[in-house]
């Protein structure tokens, strides 16, 4: 029997099918909950490759990549055919392909590093030699970048969604970490790229967990908060009910007793209620304790809600800056598609409410995972691989680098002004004014929501799903001057780093912030810690 | 539905102000139930400003709802609530009232940014219904007022109400008709029947509409028929409607009035028609009331019982004009305001008991109807509604008799006095309820073939009988 796998690399984690070839039917689904790399976003992963390399990047991520399809539960040599998608740096640092071309934004900063931009064409490669536990000669099919910053996982969400087909002016995000966001204006296609972080998938949150029993996906509002509890089955179940404004439960659901964490939609939930019920301001919770709590103990605290507004606001003021760029106002944009696991679940209408939408669109089609989608197909039907091409060549695509951009820089201002700061929607909209930028609308009425899967991944083959938890790998080195003071282990905030004897220290790359953080580095008394020089084991 | 058959409060002594079984939050800020009177402040804009769009708007916004807010601020009150009740013409010009709640909202929300006083607006949409055309959506084909009745709510909501209020009009016309003829009977059948019966069909959906917008679905008064025998009743110079009767109206009111809470709004309820205190009694839900401070508006005999267990005090409908002190709305605001500050403070001081029997004593028997409302009797109406256990027409006939017999035993043991003419009409009704057949098919029978008869303007179709 021939095999094949399917495999979407994300930021927050690794989706990958076993797919018998002879019929295209979806044998088993594996994914892992997090990213080997250390850091908690692109930028941070972006930075590990600049400062730490490349190589070590690519070897980290390939010893996940490979854990996971040795959980596939089908024999590795009868593997024949790999389909890959992904973001352009995921896909990068699996081809070891450089990422400097990405890493450094605009012209001047390419021409004085003397970077050269690499291309990301459609190809076919072998499996084995990128570093796959595969046989020799095993097809690696390699899905084209529009150009060379926007991805293959952005070219999948405009593929699989039907955006490409929709006449009228509409949006496509796949929200994750790295929120990839298109519009498209007639035949003109505006993208860009907001690194939105985790919270939206329920990581770097206190009480963060994925979607498992126990979870507390979302918050449902019938005069009153009641928690969403999911069940053994992952079905979400009625919980207990809050007033929030109050800080009471007001009654217990079946639920009671079950929950063990919360949620990205869940966490999406607990933004909107407490917008809903007005416990924002100044960037805290305006709770007694400055905490916001469902039942069981599991609470969502000032950090986490800002973690989350955080993201909202760079992905609203992504989404609000593709609208400036293609010259339309807010009321000319009435669709949109949500993409990936969190565009899936999440409440759409509560996601609208809060900012994760554009507060114009009224048609919304929550999609599932695209880039897994498209790579099962490119899997099932190589000769996709030269009509993709032929899409990708054809788009005319402006791709707005978010991080050079000036109408971002002014609208992220805002946004974080308005979440942190208190800053009213009016003053928000008056300082955008005196750069010309239309205002912000709020949200009206209810949007029409077309769920068009169930599930973020809808078949996961007759092996079901296996969840790795077991990623990541330690990087490990010893300094010369180290005393063995143990404050770098203390400083730690994701207790990644130990130390294994004096002056010999262990990092689990999973579990550390990276280059984000450096806290252990930074706290070194003796200033000997160099992270740079840890290796892998 | 889920009738009410257990009574939230155990006991009378159990209720006080500014505490309620079942507080709310809602609003920028604002808690209700949960400790502290809130003042309620209502007004009307002045006449003649439906001449222009732009002068309602400015009336409602720049000048009223901005001078209360401002004088609360400047009082240093840390909390308010503010009641739009639509004018007529905001019920069919609905886009510019949209416009006009929209506005409100805007105005609070900043004042909230930039003074942190807690605020939260209610919107009261009229019902412009008439019976002769018809009281249910596809009848009326001439002014499609039920229609427009449920866009206002809509548009309410969409514009921002945290709380919606109406006072449904339905069995009006038959309660008009008994009043002026001093039929219990006929406002037991208008109010307690036919007002029940209105009232559901229009909260199912408004609770709806109210979830859908996340605003609080606050409930409705019977201010059409309860409040309107309360006025006619007037005070003790006036005799064209006996007290007693308006005593049970006051009762029978309230049996029809905690329908909406049954189809799931949520208070705080409205307070025109003064039956809240029975309401709060039975559900636990916050209530304003209206006393004293809605002299302007209203005339009745309780100014000070009323208090006696608020959770929002209110004012009503004070016309926008300027007086010696600023404008009448930043006036009479400031009168709630302060009497809340005073409430606030017995409840800080452990004084509120001693604070809400004071209310109580200083009106209880100054009417029949004071007598009925004040809480340890309006509890007891309460019970026999909880009680009753069965239909509309049931539970309220009990709340009558119930009524009856609390004015009786207090003539009886000299607690209230009452004239011949209030006695002779108490006598009356009793006599006249008790002979009314147990059996509700037989009752809604006769008084359908009654009233239809001898009233034109009532058609059963518009109960969906």
């Amino acid at each position: 029997m021939a095999y094949g796998i399917s495999m979407d690399i994300g930021t927050s984690g690794t989706r990958a099918h076993a797919v018998d070839l002879s019929n295209g039917r979806i044998i088993s689904t594996a994914i892992t909950t997090c990213h080997p790399l250390p850091g908690a976003n692109i930028m941070d992963h972006l930075t590990f490759c600049i400062r730490v390399g490349s190589d070590l990047a690519h070897d980290i991520l390939m010893d996940t990549v490979n854990k996971v399809i040795r959980n596939l539960k089908v024999d590795l040599k009868q593997v024949e055919r790999v389909a890959i998608c992904g973001n352009p740096i995921q896909l990068s640092l699996f081809q070891g392909i450089p990422v400097d071309d990405l890493a450094f934004a605009g012209e001047n900063a390419h021409k004085a590093r003397n970077i050269q931009a690499q291309k990301r064409n459609a190809g076919v490669f072998d499996a084995a030699a990128v570093g796959m536990d595969l046989k020799d000669g095993t097809e690696l099919l390699v899905p084209p970048a529009i150009r060379h910053e926007i991805g293959a996982d952005a070219l999948a969400m405009m593929y699989k969604s039907g955006f490409l087909d929709q006449k009228e002016n509409c949006m496509v995000t796949d929200y994750g970490t790295n929120a990839e966001m298109a519009l498209k204006v007639g035949d003109d296609i505006y993208t860009g790229s907001a690194a939105a972080g985790p919270a939206m998938e329920g990581q770097s949150i206190l009480h963060g967990m994925l979607a498992a029993p126990g979870a507390i996906s979302d918050l449902e509002y019938n005069f009153r908060w009641k928690c969403k509890v999911l069940d053994e089955n992952i079905t979400a179940q009625d919980g207990d009910e809050f007033d929030f404004g109050l800080e009471m439960c007001t009654g217990e659901g079946p639920m009671h007793g079950k929950a063990k964490g919360i949620t990205g939609t869940g966490v999406v939930a607990a933004v909107a209620a407490v917008m809903s019920s007005h416990l924002w301001r100044k960037g805290k919770l305006t709770t007694s304790d400055g905490k916001l709590h469902m039942q069981d103990g599991i609470y969502v605290d000032s950090k986490d809600i800002s973690e989350a507004c955080k993201a909202i606001g760079a992905m609203r003021a992504g989404h609000f800056a593709l609208v400036e760029h293609a010259g339309i106002k807010f009321d000319d944009l009435d669709i949109m598609y949500m993409a990936g696991a969190s565009g899936t679940y999440v409440d759409a209408a509560k996601a609208r409410d809060i900012g994760l939408l554009p507060p114009s669109c009224s048609t919304i089609y929550q999609i599932g995972n695209t880039s897994l989608s498209m790579a099962t197909d490119l899997l099932r039907n190589p000769e996709l691989l030269d009509e993709l091409q032929g899409i990708a060549d054809m788009i005319r695509a402006n791709h707005i680098m978010f991080a050079s951009d000036k109408v971002f820089e002014q609208i992220y201002i805002q946004e974080l002004a308005y979440w942190d700061e208190g800053m009213t929607l009016e003053m928000y909209n008056k300082n955008l004014a005196r750069d010309g930028i239309q205002p912000l609308p709020k949200a009206k009425g209810y949007p029409t929501v077309h769920r068009i899967v169930e599930r973020d991944i809808p078949d996961l083959g007759e092996y079901g799903l296996i969840m790795l938890d077991d990623i990541g790998t330690r990087l490990e080195g010893s300094f010369d001057g180290c005393t063995g003071c143990g404050r770098c282990v203390k400083e730690c905030p994701e207790n990644a780093l130990t130390m294994t004897s004096k002056g010999h220290f262990s990092v689990e790359t999973k579990k550390c912030l990276g280059t984000a953080c450096y806290r252990c580095q930074l706290h070194c008394p003796e200033k000997v810690y160099k992270y740079d020089q840890l290796k892998m084991i | 539905m889920p009738h009410f058959t257990k009574m939230a409060y155990a006991k009378a002594e159990d209720m006080v102000f500014g505490v309620s079984k079942k507080p709310l939050s809602y609003g920028l800020g604002i808690k209700v139930g949960a400790g502290k009177v809130i003042p309620e402040a209502k007004y009307a804009p002045r006449p003649g400003s439906i001449q222009s769009e732009d002068r309602l708007k400015r009336e409602f916004v720049d000048y009223i709802t901005k001078d209360i807010i401002h004088r609360n601020v400047n009082l240093g009150f840390p909390d308010l609530q503010l009641e739009t009740e639509w004018i007529s013409h905001m019920g069919t010009d609905i886009r510019t009232s949209q416009e006009i709640v929209q506005m409100q909202k805007e105005a609070i929300e900043n004042a909230h940014g930039r003074y942190g006083i807690n605020l939260a607006i209610r919107q009261t949409i009229p019902d412009l219904r008439e019976w002769e055309l018809g009281l249910r959506p596809g009848r009326d084909c001439i002014r499609f007022h039920p229609e427009q009745l449920f866009e206002c709510a809509e548009a309410a909501c969409a514009g921002g109400a945290d709380v919606l209020s109406v006072e449904t009009l339905g069995g009006k016309e038959v309660c008009d008709r008994a009043v002026t003829q001093g039929d219990i009977v006929g406002f037991l059948f208008g109010m307690g029947c036919l007002g029940s019966m209105d009232a559901e069909y229009v909260w199912k959906e408004f609770v709806s509409i109210c979830r859908r917008h996340h605003t609080v679905p606050g409930g409705d008064t019977a201010c059409s028929g309860a409040n309107t025998v309360m006025f006619m009743s007037g005070g003790f110079m006036d005799n064209d409607v006996q007290k007693t009767f308006s005593a049970l109206c006051r009762c029978i009111s309230a049996a029809r009035t905690l329908v909406p809470f049954e189809c799931g709004a949520t208070g705080p309820g409205k307070d025109c028609a003064y039956e809240g205190i029975i309401i709060k009694a039975i559900t636990g839900l916050p209530i304003s009331q209206e006393g004293k401070n809605a002299g302007c508006a209203h005339f009745d005999l309780m100014g000070n019982l009323m208090a006696q267990c608020c959770d929002l005090w209110s004012d009503e409908s004070v016309e926008y004009h300027p007086d010696f002190g600023g404008s009448s709305v930043a006036c009479w605001s400031a009168c709630l305001g302060y009497e809340c500050a005073l409430m606030n403070t017995a409840s800080a001081c452990g004084q509120a008991q001693v604070l809400r029997d004071i209310y109580m004593l200083s009106d209880r028997a100054r009417s029949p109807e004071s007598y009925l409302l004040a809480f340890d009797n309006a509890w007891k109406v309460g019970k026999a509604i909880v009680d009753a256990k069965g239909s509309y027409y049931l539970r309220a006939r009990a709340a009558a008799i119930a009524g009856a017999n609390i004015l009786l035993d207090g003539h009886r043991k000299g607690e209230i006095g009452m004239s011949r003419r209030q006695l002779e009409m108490l006598y009356r009704m009793i006599r006249d309820l008790e002979s009314l057949p147990d059996d509700e098919d037989v009752f809604m029978e006769s008084c359908i073939r009654r009233y239809s008869s001898e009233m034109p303007q009532f058609d059963p179709a518009n109960y969906g009988m």
